[in-house]
């Protein structure tokens, strides 16, 4: 499989702290990533410089052909690289279909001017942002949720929702920062089969951060693990269980 | 209060039409030269509120200098039409361009800083108009004003009378009002609430942030233009008094009482802070703090303003959330 996402020595420091050191990994076609280690790793901090969130000193990242390095949040998500946050960042005054509707932004066609006079192309395409919306609602299990306001939902919805709004940005690569933390193993449960179901039905690849070793092994092909910035490890989830240096740094 | 809610959104197409047909059909009922010159002054005021709504309400953009897109779309009006005899439609349309243009250029520097320093610079320019005004006596005669400034007229018929520009106004209002509406609840309007609750969350769904921040204060200078230009041609005289940063924060109040993040809302705030001081003009010498004390007991007991979006509700509010925001970040890059 050829490897859709590639990066080269991504070096990211804000003044002496070094927050990701020279860090270079690929990402195959259709496979699930997991990028570990413990906090202030570095973890975040590299999903802010794919996103183009920062801007790193040096390296690259080969997206499509193209360095995405430099590119403005909005272009790369143009491009098809989403991404969840670890700390929810809900639209939330909006209910949790509205939230849907507006990640669905990329794939939006019609004119203000199409917008403003109300004709029929724009009426028929938000009803079928409408309809989508309430699919992908139903995936994530918030069918009988539409309505209710992100900011007033329980934590596992709002996870949930942050959860569909990646699917309704219709990417190819999903970046998803720690969306079991703060879960009990049931919801941490279910939300492993969403990924899992998703990746299946839609053919897209994701990078995976997690802190749950139960989650992570069970759920990814391969993984990253991270100290103090630097790449320690890589591998399959049970060559990195049987790692020493991973075991002396994390899992210990 | 829920039964009463209930029953609006049921009906709402029903009772906005039987709203409409009220003031339709208002001066035909009701002669009394000073109420119908309030309700023009509403429906003038509803466009600036409309303006400053899509800017401060929907995008989250503090913007307390709209009184000066005002002064510049009444101003361009009465100049074109006083000094060059211009006819009304393209003082108009010519006003609400040169506001447009204003507000671009005013957006621009609004793009790099956070809601208290864009909040500087939004004032920053409403004190500029006011001194340009006052000083540039060539073109603004200054103090003194322009005055004898012509009738709004359509293909010959003048708008002379008090009736027949409160139905120009009318029809203006509704017009922009109707585009105005179905835009925010578009594409545009989801890109500008996204950008007002969570503007990096935004920017990874594919919002180019700085497009529609730039785009929401061209939006709202362009209807200041136009109510510029419209008053323009009813009071047929402007000064600079009418656009000093006074009247910036009393459409701010309006908006914030009638109810941040709704557009139904801008048109209960315009009309509010109108009718109010005729209402309270019995208690006198009294009357003179009761805006401030109307608007602290809004902070107060409803922060999201009678019809507004819960986005600024107190505590978890965007104001306060983007001030602690700020600081905390000033503070870490301190140390």
């Amino acid at each position: 499989m050829a490897s859709i996402l590639d990066i080269h020595e991504i070096c990211m420091y804000f003044g002496g702290v070094h927050a990701v050191e020279k860090l270079s990994t690929y990402l195959d076609e259709g496979e699930i990533l997991g990028i570990i280690g413990p906090n202030g790793s570095g973890k975040t901090t590299l999903v802010n410089v794919l996103t183009g969130i920062y801007l790193p000193q040096s390296g690259e990242v080969i997206y499509d052909g193209k360095n995405i390095i430099g590119m403005k949040p909005h272009e790369i998500s143009k491009l098809g690289i989403s991404r969840t946050f670890q700390n929810l960042r809900l639209f939330n005054s909006m209910t949790s279909l509205q939230n849907v509707i507006t990640a669905a932004f990329k794939e939006t066609q019609s004119s203000m001017l199409a917008s403003m006079m109300n004709i029929k192309s724009y009426r028929d395409e938000e009803k079928r942002l409408e309809e989508k919306a309430r699919e992908i609602l139903e995936f994530v299990g918030l069918s009988g949720k539409t309505d209710e306001i992100a900011q007033g939902m329980a934590y596992g919805e709002q996870k949930r929702l942050e959860f569909a709004r990646v699917i309704a940005s219709n990417a190819r690569i999903c970046i998803l920062d720690e969306p079991a933390a703060g879960l009990n193993s049931v919801e941490a449960n279910d939300m492993m089969k969403m990924i899992q179901r998703i990746r299946k039905e839609k053919r897209i690849s994701i990078i995976l951060i997690d802190h749950n070793m139960d989650f992570i092994m069970s759920t990814v092909d391969r993984i990253v693990v991270m100290n103090y910035g630097s790449k320690i490890a890589e591998g399959s989830p049970s060559a990195i269980q049987k790692n020493k240096e991973v075991i002396r740094v994390y899992l210990g | 209060m829920e039964k009463l809610k209930l029953a609006f959104t049921k009906n709402q197409k029903l009772l906005t039409l039987i709203f409409l047909l009220c003031i339709a059909v208002f001066p035909l009922v009701v002669h009394n030269k000073l109420v119908l010159r309030a309700v023009v002054t509403i429906m003038i005021y509803c466009l600036l509120t409309l303006g400053n709504m899509v800017i401060t309400g929907y995008c989250g953009l503090l913007h307390i200098g709209h009184a000066a897109f005002y002064g510049v779309g009444a101003y361009t009006s009465a100049i074109l039409s006083s000094y060059y005899g211009i006819p009304f439609i393209y003082c108009f349309l010519a006003a609400g361009i040169t506001t447009a243009a204003a507000g671009f250029l005013i957006s621009l520097p609004c793009l790099r800083v956070d809601v208290d320093f864009l909040s500087l610079i939004t004032l920053a320019f409403a004190q500029f108009f006011v001194a340009v005004c006052n000083n540039w006596m060539s073109v603004t005669r200054g103090p003194l004003g322009i005055k004898d400034i012509p009738f709004a007229s359509l293909f010959g018929y003048e708008f002379n009378t008090q009736i027949k520009f409160y139905y120009l106004i009318f029809i203006v209002l509704i017009i922009v009002y109707y585009l105005l509406s179905n835009l925010m609840k578009s594409k545009t309007g989801r890109a500008l609430i996204a950008i007002r609750d969570d503007e990096i969350s935004a920017k990874t769904l594919c919002v180019d942030v700085n497009k529609y921040k730039v785009l929401a204060f061209v939006i709202g200078s362009l209807l200041a233009g136009f109510a510029g230009s419209m008053m323009a041609h009813y009071l047929r005289f402007i000064g600079p008094t009418a656009f000093t940063v006074d009247a910036s924060l009393l459409i701010m109040q309006m908006c914030i009482l009638g109810g941040l993040g709704s557009l139904p809302g801008a048109i209960l705030g315009a009309a509010f802070f109108i009718i109010m001081p005729e209402i309270i003009r019995p208690l006198a010498i009294y009357r003179v703090g009761l805006g401030g004390v109307i608007m602290l007991l809004v902070m107060l007991v409803r922060p999201q303003g009678i019809l507004g979006s819960r986005a600024f509700a107190g505590k978890g509010g965007i104001f306060a959330n983007r001030f602690k925001g700020h600081f905390r970040k000033t503070k870490l890059e301190q140390s």
